[in-house]
């Protein structure tokens, strides 16, 4: 098993709570996800469920043009996307525990 | 950052948005909107990281963002349309690798919306030529033409904001180049109708001052009137008014025009500008004939020479018949001269 796969059944909760807090654009949010430890997040993965998140009423976007170079999106999180960060804390704090459990059960 | 690592981003980016094409045209632009500006963040933060696979990573993008995978084209007319339009996409990543043909490009590309307005008009045009009456004129009249055009524009702006599967981009194609045809063929027609168009505003204001003037004679403008007396002799200075008292002038002032002519090609040789005849009050007469002109500069042909003199033009006969004027028979044709209403009731 590694770490990639594990992910990708998580990566909107973990989008969701780097986003919480404050708006981040595609790079930003990749940023925040490695920084958090998400060393190997790939980055279409993160565009495609910002995305995603986006059509699921989740999140908001809004384009900042630059003056030097191309524009970039932002995304910011809607009172839809609260509520489906804490459901979703709810279900991986279950599942986490459990997992938890069962592992140490059978590590004894 | 160079400007070969902002080619290499924006190629990537089109590889990407090239691999997603099969979606629908608002969805690829959502989905790799701001992807230039990530993509430049992410290789300025680790110099040493090279672009991925394009084609991978839009697969991951289309994955992640709940997508369908994309679908491989089928059939001999898609692949010939994968073959063209590939074909088209190296070109473009050749001109590209130049910052100025790059830049030509995003010139041309900023056009596109100004395009799909005008591939609208040609459509509307082909419409009007292949079931209206006749001779398409350079905007409709009425409301039914004007809702004709908008449907016509309309759908080329739906043709050109959806990314077409690649089977239909051919046919797109051979469209296009009609509708660049079509665009001449009714650009070719307009100086006529727009001629057409003055006269009558002319005629139906009764007035001249403003400029707009002009005699056609089956549709072509005339330049130069030329009169016979009844002997068949040619005068000079003669003024010419239509039914309303309106100075008949055949060209503006300022109006340019060709003085010799190559023998052998027909193409102006030395230019030349028409002049106006001074009348006793002062002022200056357009509609006094055959009317004279003077040599003008190569580089300006409206700017006179000068030096130059009037010249006359040359007359199309030396001499006509003269006018036979033995008292007429009461006869079928004096009945309608002598008839006034019946000739110049439809004469306006």
């Amino acid at each position: 098993m590694d770490a990639t796969q594990l992910l990708k059944g998580v990566l909107d909760v973990a989008v969701l709570a780097v986003v919480e807090d404050e708006d981040g654009y595609g790079y930003d949010v990749v940023r925040r996800l490695r920084a958090a430890g998400l060393d190997e997040v790939g980055e279409a993965s993160v565009y495609g469920t910002l995305r995603r998140l986006y059509s699921g009423g989740g999140l908001t976007s809004y384009v900042v043009p630059s003056e030097e170079g191309p524009h970039r999106k932002y995304y910011g999180i809607t009172p839809q996307g609260r509520e489906m960060l804490s459901n979703q804390r709810k279900i991986w704090a279950d599942f986490a525990q459990t997992m938890d459990q069962l592992l140490k059960g059978a590590a004894a | 950052m160079n400007t070969s690592t902002i080619d290499q981003i924006d190629q990537f980016a089109a590889d990407v948005r090239a691999a997603l094409a099969d979606l629908p045209a608002d969805e690829v632009e959502e989905l790799t909107e701001g992807l230039e500006a990530d993509l430049a963040e992410a290789l300025a933060e680790d110099l040493a990281r090279e672009l991925p696979n394009a084609t991978d990573y839009a697969d991951e993008l289309r994955l992640a963002a709940g997508l369908p995978k994309s679908q491989p084209a089928k059939g001999r007319l898609a692949a010939i349309a994968a073959e063209f339009s590939s074909g088209i996409g190296d070109f473009e990543a050749r001109l590209r690798r130049s910052p100025a043909t790059s830049a030509s490009l995003d010139f041309i590309a900023s056009l596109q919306p100004a395009w799909w307005v005008v591939r609208g008009w040609a459509a509307y045009q082909t419409f009007q030529l292949a079931f209206g009456h006749g001779g398409a004129d350079l905007l409709p009249h009425e409301a039914k033409g004007w809702a004709l055009l908008a449907l016509m524009i309309g759908g080329s702006i739906f043709v050109g904001k959806r990314i077409w599967p690649k089977w239909l981009q051919v046919p797109i194609w051979f469209g296009n180049a009609f509708a660049v045809l079509m665009t001449f063929v009714a650009l070719g027609a307009l100086p006529s109708n727009f001629e057409m168009a003055r006269a009558f505003d002319s005629s139906g204001q009764g007035g001249y001052s403003d400029g707009s003037t002009g005699v056609l004679l089956d549709g072509h403008e005339v330049t130069n009137i030329f009169a016979y007396d009844k002997d068949g002799q040619k005068l000079a200075n003669v003024q010419l008014f239509d039914q309303d008292g309106n100075p008949l002038s055949t060209s503006a002032p300022d109006n340019s025009g060709c003085l010799t002519f190559e023998p052998e090609t027909d193409d102006c040789q030395t230019p030349g500008v028409w002049v106006s005849t001074t009348l006793e009050t002062g002022a200056q007469a357009w509609n006094v004939y055959p009317l004279s002109m003077v040599e003008s500069s190569p580089v300006d042909p409206s700017m006179p020479l000068p030096e130059a003199k009037a010249q006359e033009r040359p007359a199309p006969f030396i001499k006509v018949p003269a006018v036979l004027l033995a008292p007429q028979k009461p006869a079928t044709a004096g009945q309608v001269a002598t008839d006034p209403a019946a000739d110049g009731g439809d004469r306006q």
